[in-house]
Order: C-alpha cells, then sequence, then structure tokens
C-alpha cells in the first residue's frame, strides 16, 4: 500500500522550474480571451451605477453643467466632492424616515416567515400526519400564484379589520407571499439531513420541539440565511404591496415609495434623486456583499445538496 | 438491566414483509447478535426494539414493560447508528451530554458521568473537538461512549464496525466485547458480517427473508446447523453441498450423489432410516475434507475422486477448489504442506464423523 501510495505521488510530481513558469504562461494566455470578456461585461454592466455614485457626490451646479465622467479627470480634486445631497435628501426630502420606515418594514417580514416556514419544513420532512403530502403540494401550487390577484380581496379584509396603512398589515402581506419559495427552500435542506441524526435525537430523548431547536436550526443555518438574504432584498426592494396595503402617507412610507414621490416632484434635480436612490441601495449592498456565499448557495438549493 | 422478549413479531411495508413471527428471548447481560444478508430483516427488527418502527403485529418486551407503543426515549435503550449519527455541530462532550441534558440532570452530574464514559473508552483527549475534526475509529468510539453515558438497560448496535478499515474492526471488536464484560448490560448487535457475529455474541440469530433460521451459541450453530441456509452461512469458505438420495440396507446405509456413494456409519444410520431412498442434501464443511498425503489420524475416512481447479495458498492452509468427474465443484481447506497443484487428479479424504444430511423439500436437518 505505502509503497503504492508513494509511486502515486512521484507521478503526479508538480512541474519544476523553467517548464513551470512556461506552463504557467500558456495557461495565462489561454485563459486571456475569457478576462477580457468578463472584464467588458463587468464594466459595462457596473457603468451605470458608478456614474450614478459619483453624481450623488457632486455639488448641484457641477451635477447640471457637466457630465459626471469629467470629476475622473482630477479625481483627486477634493473641491469636486460634496455630502450636501445628501444631507438634502435624508433631512428635507424625508428620506431620513423612510429609511427607518423600511428596517420596520423589512426586518419583521424577514424574521416572521422565516420562523414560520422553518417550523413548516420540519413538519413536512420529518413529522407523519395525515394529509402531510397534500398540503405540501398546495403550498408549492402557491409558488406559481401571482401577488397582484391577491392585492385586492386582501385589502378589503384589511380595510374590514382595520389593518390598512399598519405595519402589521404589511408584515403579514410579505409573510404570505414570501412563506411558499420560504417553506419549499427550506423542506428541500432540512429534508435532506440524514435521517439517523434526527432518529439518534429521538433514542436520546428529545421531543420534537427539542429536535427542532437543538439540532435542526443550528445544522440549517446556512438555508436559513440564504432565504433570509431573498426575503429581506425581496422587501426592501418591493414597492407594489407597501404602496397597496400602507397608502402614501409619509410617516409609513419606505424608501422605494419615498423615492418614487421624489421622481415625480423633483425630476430635474439629479443630485438629489441620485443621493435618493443610493440611499435605498445601501442596504441591499450591505447585505448582499456580507452574505452573497449563502445568496449563492441559495439560488442552487434543491439543485445541488448542501 | 433487563431481558428483551419479541413475541410473535411481524412487521410489514406496504406487501412486504420484512420480518415474519419473529420469536426470541433474550436474557438479561446477554450479547445477542442478529446476524444475515442484506434484506433479511435484522435492521427492521433492531429498530422496531429501538421504536424507530412500528410494529405491524406481536409485542415487544423490555423487561416486564410491553413496548409496542412506547416512544424511543421511555424505552430506556440507547443505540449506536451505522453512520454514527453524530450532531455535526456539537462538540464531543456536548454529543455525550445532549441525552443527560434532556432528562434534566445537573451540570455537576452531566460532567462527571461525561468524563467517566469518556474513560471507559479512552477518549478523554477528544472531548473538545468537533466529529468533523474526528477519524473514523475516534468517531465510533465516541458513537459507542455516546450509549455509555446514558448507562441504559439495553444496548442496540446497528453495524457498528462496518465504516472501519479491517484492522480496526478487529480491535473495536474486542472493545465492544469487553465493554459487554464491564458493563453487564444487554447487548443486541446487528451486523452481516459472520465473523463479528461469531467472535462477539454469546448468541446469534440468524435471519433470512424476514424469517428466524436459528438462535443459538456460536459453537452450536457452527456444529449443528438446524437448516442449509444457516449450514451455508456460517463458516467460511461455505459449507459443501450435494444433492443425493439415501439408499440401501439398514447396515450399509449410503449418501447416493452423481458425485460419489459413501457409506454412513453405522451409528448414526437410525436417525436417517426413515428418509432412505428420499432426496436429502449432503453437506460436509472445507475443513472435514483432506489431502490424502495429510490425513489427521483417526477419522473415518472416505475416498472421493476429483479433479483440482484452482488452489489458494493462505500461509496456514491451502483452499482447493475441485470439481468432481460429475461437475459437482467443492472446496476444501487442506494441510499447508499440501503439494496439490491445479490439473492434479486426488482422492479427496472426507471425513466421515463431520456431515450433515438435510431434508431436500424442507432443506431442515435431518437428526
Amino acid at each position: 500500500m505505502d509503497i503504492n501510495k508513494s509511486q502515486k505521488r512521484g507521478y503526479r510530481r508538480p512541474l519544476q522550474g523553467q517548464r513551470l513558469v512556461l506552463y504557467d504562461l500558456r495557461e495565462f494566455f489561454a485563459q486571456t480571451p475569457v478576462h477580457i470578456a468578463l472584464v467588458v461585461v463587468s464594466v459595462i454592466w457596473t457603468l451605470p451605477s458608478v456614474g450614478l455614485l459619483i453624481s450623488s457626490i457632486r455639488p448641484p451646479d457641477d451635477v447640471l453643467q457637466t457630465g459626471w465622467w469629467t470629476l475622473l479627470q482630477h479625481p483627486f480634486d477634493f473641491t469636486q466632492y460634496s455630502l450636501e445631497n445628501y444631507i438634502n435628501v435624508l433631512t428635507a426630502e424625508g428620506m431620513g424616515q423612510a429609511f427607518l420606515n423600511s428596517l420596520t418594514i423589512s426586518i419583521p417580514a424577514t424574521v416572521i416567515p422565516i420562523a414560520i416556514a422553518t417550523f413548516a419544513a420540519y413538519a413536512f420532512s420529518w413529522m407523519t400526519f395525515p394529509g402531510r403530502q397534500a398540503l405540501f403540494i398546495m403550498v408549492v401550487a402557491l409558488l406559481v400564484v401571482p401577488l397582484q390577484m391577491t392585492l385586492i380581496p386582501v385589502l378589503r379584509s384589511y380595510n374590514q379589520l382595520g389593518m390598512a396603512g399598519t405595519f402589521l398589515g404589511v408584515w403579514l402581506a410579505h409573510t404570505g407571499y414570501g412563506m411558499p419559495l420560504g417553506i419549499y427552500l427550506l423542506r428541500n435542506f432540512i429534508g435532506a439531513l440524514p435521517r439517523d441524526l434526527i432518529e439518534a435525537a429521538a433514542v436520546d430523548g428529545a421531543s420534537h420541539l427539542k429536535t427542532f431547536t437543538r439540532l435542526i436550526v443550528p445544522l440549517s443555518m446556512p438555508a436559513i440565511a440564504s432565504f433570509a438574504v431573498f426575503q429581506f432584498l425581496w422587501v426592501w426592494n418591493d414597492l407594489l404591496v407597501a404602496l397597496v396595503y400602507l397608502g402614501g402617507t409619509p410617516d409609513v412610507a419606505p424608501v422605494t415609495l419615498r423615492l418614487t414621490n421624489m421622481v415625480g416632484s423633483r425630476g430635474q434635480d439629479w443630485h438629489i434623486l441620485t443621493a435618493g436612490a443610493f440611499v435605498t441601495m445601501v442596504v441591499p449592498l450591505i447585505v448582499f456583499f456580507s452574505l452573497q456565499r449563502y445568496f449563492v448557495r441559495g439560488l442552487l438549493a434543491g439543485s445541488v445538496k448542501g | 438491566m433487563a431481558s428483551v422478549t419479541f413475541e410473535c413479531v411481524t412487521k410489514r411495508f406496504d406487501d412486504f414483509v420484512a420480518v415474519n413471527n419473529l420469536n426470541i428471548e433474550i436474557e438479561d447481560q446477554e450479547f445477542l447478535v442478529f446476524v444475515g444478508p442484506s434484506g433479511c430483516g435484522k435492521t427492521t427488527s433492531l429498530r422496531m426494539l429501538a421504536g424507530l418502527e412500528d410494529v405491524t403485529e406481536g409485542n415487544i418486551y423490555i423487561g416486564e414493560r410491553r413496548v409496542n407503543d412506547m416512544s424511543p426515549k421511555d424505552r430506556d435503550i440507547a443505540m449506536v447508528f451505522q453512520s454514527y449519527a453524530l450532531y455535526p455541530h456539537m462538540s464531543v462532550y456536548e454529543n455525550m451530554a445532549f441525552s443527560l441534558q434532556l432528562q434534566g440532570k445537573s451540570k455537576r452530574e452531566i460532567q462527571a458521568r461525561v468524563e467517566r464514559a469518556a474513560h471507559q473508552m479512552g477518549i478523554e483527549q477528544l472531548l473538545q473537538r468537533k466529529p468533523r475534526e474526528l477519524s473514523g475509529g475516534q468517531r465510533q468510539r465516541v458513537a459507542v461512549c455516546r450509549t455509555i453515558v446514558r448507562d441504559p438497560a439495553v444496548f442496540l448496535m446497528d453495524e457498528p464496525l462496518s465504516n472501519l478499515d479491517a484492522k480496526l474492526r478487529v480491535q473495536a471488536r474486542t472493545e465492544i466485547s469487553k465493554l459487554h464484560r464491564e458493563l453487564g448490560a444487554t447487548f443486541i448487535y446487528v451486523t452481516h458480517d459472520q465473523v463479528e457475529a461469531m467472535t462477539m455474541g454469546t448468541r446469534i440469530a440468524i435471519l433470512n427473508q424476514g424469517v428466524l433460521q436459528q438462535v443459538d451459541t456460536p459453537q452450536n450453530l457452527y456444529n449443528h446447523p438446524q437448516n442449509v441456509f444457516v449450514a451455508g452461512f456460517i463458516g467460511s469458505p461455505a459449507m459443501n453441498f450435494f444433492e443425493g438420495a439415501l439408499t440401501g440396507a439398514r447396515e450399509n446405509l449410503s449418501i447416493t450423489t452423481d458425485a460419489f456413494q459413501l457409506k454412513l456409519p453405522l451409528e448414526r444410520t437410525v436417525a436417517y432410516l426413515p428418509y432412505r431412498n428420499q432426496p436429502v442434501i449432503f453437506g460436509i464443511r472445507p475443513e472435514d475434507i483432506h489431502d490424502p498425503n495429510y490425513v489427521p489420524p483417526g477419522i473415518k475416512a472416505a475416498h472421493v475422486k476429483a479433479e483440482v481447479c484452482m488452489t489458494e495458498m493462505m500461509g496456514n492452509e491451502v483452499i482447493g477448489y475441485l470439481t468432481t468427474p460429475s461437475h459437482n465443484d467443492f472446496v476444501a481447506r487442506v494441510d499447508r504442506r499440501s503439494e496439490m497443484k491445479v490439473g492434479d487428479s486426488v482422492n479427496m479424504i472426507f471425513d466421515m464423523d463431520a456431515f450433515h444430511v438435510f431434508e431436500k423439500q424442507t432443506e431442515q436437518l435431518i437428526t
């Protein structure tokens, strides 16, 4: 065995010296077209956002007179930069309040569906009860129902219940819209956990609740996180649901609503709009960059295990 | 400490009968091994005892308590899974402490018991590690340790050694046997490996296709197999079988097959007389067939002509694969000095004290 191993190792000895350099160079040039294509695509893709960012940090007069790219001629001339637009947007234009409203909507509207969907996913995977399969199929079938269909009936009931225009109403709406996907994603993950683990917990004396809290939740963290990213981004970027259920009053309006209103009222003032757009984008950017690992994993959920 | 009783236990999955009318009484402190080929129902039986599978019919008792409808945690059992099923996000210590925490034991007691169990299996230095940082052998020890900590009445083990390499397996085998002696608890062990069964069990239950074939001590199973399945399953290489008939008068009752006609020893003919002229199966183990040049003294020799097809030199013995002129293949385990060569024609010696005769139709031993 040992002899075999060392022979194998010898056979796979990496290239050395000049040959290695040559090999690396060849690799590099072979990959070059791919790299160029990737860089070009990325630049084209990010260019509008870069323009937006630069415009938002220029003084209003400059924005109206010259294109954003002129700033790149003297990038270290700091008199070209100004935070005036942001201060203006956050205070006078009410983006600050809207930002808080957005957080107030998004955080519970992410936590509630995750909590319910994780419980449901566990039950659908590991508890036997009559009608389990049928219920699960119904939940998955809900994925194809367009949410626009539900707007009118739900809003009517909200009006009767006095929940229209309240945060509770919009939390529950987002919970309902997010949950079919959440249950589906999480069930795929939780159902793929080894059966032995759940049985070992049962033999060890764990009830379903204990199994859930001590075993399933810690082990499902990657899946829960990826669903959380999805749900949070979708709620944050949502305009339609908020507009319908919350109405347009400034004390409850989220950033998306505020921004649309600004397009209407300040359509010519690019410096305001660009700064407003960046205030709206900053949270999704933070969430995406800090959790992109889970985001990619969430995209793969169901196709590749884990 | 408790006895375990399976009483007419049957398990069906839809139409498939996994376990058919199983009756076993397992005494307190016994080490019972369930063994059989895959799909024979051994693991299902164990899972029913653990409470992970419902019982379709019949009763299971642990001690005096009927446990059919009890949840696993109330049965006073602990189980080692084939995959070990260690909780991947917990350290070894937490893995072992988990069941005690659920029982609501005090922190102090948990620590004392975990440390005692860890000491017993020699894994004290691993307590703070996560399962993924352990080797296969260490994981197996931790899995066993997790069951010891709970001090259950019955230990259940579902092929706990099948993921280990051959050398570790031998070592773990002796460790588990030793543990059984030290703990004095009832062990029920499932394996498909007959060597594990023979070396570890105080008794062995052989199952095939959901039906219990025989429960007995390893020696009795080997020396007195009750039917063709048990005879062929226990022992490696397996017992040789020849189909034939019992012929001749009382004084020279013989077994006649295509390959040979051998006279049976007089003292054993009484049992066989009722089966005269009926089809039977004659079985003889490879080690009871000898090279004519190296015949142990004092055996009742009978000659059978055969040709050598292949030999395997094992060092301590030679395994010969032979065939008779009528093309009945058989295997012989002969003396290591044997010089049998492929193509040789040999008069092999059958030990006529060590054969078994089974009824052909029922495949049951004739005694």
